[in-house]
């Protein structure tokens, strides 16, 4: 059934199409963590400064490149909308370039810093000394997608918080455990976004044909 | 006989609710405008489904009325048409959500 249209669930609808319902930033986020999975592999052939410094391009590139899709296959579709700036709004705004900041922080921390990451302590069980850091890593990526997903009430966020979570925490796991030199699982999760992403973008188009102009 | 008069009394103020608005295109317009600072033609007809004709019918009531400010630019060479709401816009919108809802809350006990 439709949701009864008010004006906080029309705010809500605006903030959806402007920037979530073409999947543009679900391929953006897939493949930020998919380069992710493949930087231990890179990491050894550049070393951690240079490798840091190659994700951050690459990242850079990401958005530049999603943000001029955007503008040539997004906006012609759906038309050009300028946010009302309430307090509430910028608070929100502030929240979740936070939320970002400490997403990019953890990266660049399993990025520059990968020996810090296991085996802090020797007190407990071993997988439990092992994987610590990246069980505490898993818990906090999934609070903090799932706050964004509340905040943003885009409901597939929630699943990506998990799926990267888990593929990141299954990725040290089999690194440690199994001998594998590629992050496999979260290489895995990412390209479950991208292809999530991918469908939405899809949609979008055959929803929205490219729109009369104005006579 | 006197709860009868207090609800008579209540949704009175229903009549007196303003047809510019109470029209359900123009509601959602008005709706979605007042969500944004300014939105064009082609946000306006996207989220609402109103064709382009309708859409221009109904927001030159709402300009007319003074609740809507349009304003045309060129945009690579093509018209653009953005539309924002006015403060009297929001002012007659915040006054008519107020007086349904009164209205609609006094039917319901």
């Amino acid at each position: 059934m439709q949701q009864p249209l008010t004006p906080r669930e029309a705010h809500k609808r605006t903030i959806r199409l402007v920037n979530y319902e073409d999947g543009l930033w679900d391929i953006l986020l897939g493949l930020t963590f998919l380069a992710l999975s493949v930087f231990p592999v890179t990491r050894r052939m550049l070393g951690p400064e240079i490798n840091l410094g190659l994700f951050l391009a690459v990242l850079a590139l990401l958005v530049v490149g999603l943000t001029l899709v955007r503008r040539s296959l997004s906006v012609p579709r759906i038309g050009i909308v300028k946010m009302r700036r309430t307090p509430q709004k910028t608070a929100l705004t502030i929240s979740l370039f936070v939320m970002v900041l400490i997403t990019l922080g953890l990266v660049v921390v399993t990025l520059r810093f990968p020996a810090w990451l296991p085996r802090l302590s020797g007190s407990k069980p071993g997988w439990v000394s092992d994987l610590q850091v990246d069980i505490a890593l898993t818990v906090v990526l999934i609070g903090v997608f799932s706050a964004m997903a509340y905040l943003t009430g885009v409901v597939p966020v929630y699943i990506y918080g998990w799926l990267i979570g888990l593929g990141n925490l299954a990725s040290t796991a089999l690194i440690l455990y199994a001998g594998f030199t590629f992050n496999l699982p979260l290489a895995i999760a990412s390209t479950v976004i991208i292809l999530i992403g991918v469908v939405l973008l899809v949609r979008f188009i055959y929803r929205y044909p490219l729109a009369e102009t104005e006579s | 006989m006197a709860e009868r008069k207090r609800r008579a009394d209540t949704v009175r103020p229903i009549g007196d609710v303003d047809r510019v608005i109470h029209e359900p295109a123009r509601l959602m317009l008005l709706m979605y405008l007042s969500s944004v600072d300014e939105a064009d033609y082609i946000f306006l007809m996207r989220t609402t489904g109103l064709t382009w004709g309708n859409l221009s019918s109904h927001l030159s009531k709402l300009e007319e009325a003074g609740y809507v400010e349009i304003s045309k630019q060129f945009l690579n060479k093509k018209p653009h048409t953005m539309a924002r709401l006015t403060k009297d816009g929001r002012q007659a919108f915040k006054e008519y959500s107020r007086t349904m809802r009164t209205a609609f809350k006094t039917l319901d006990t």
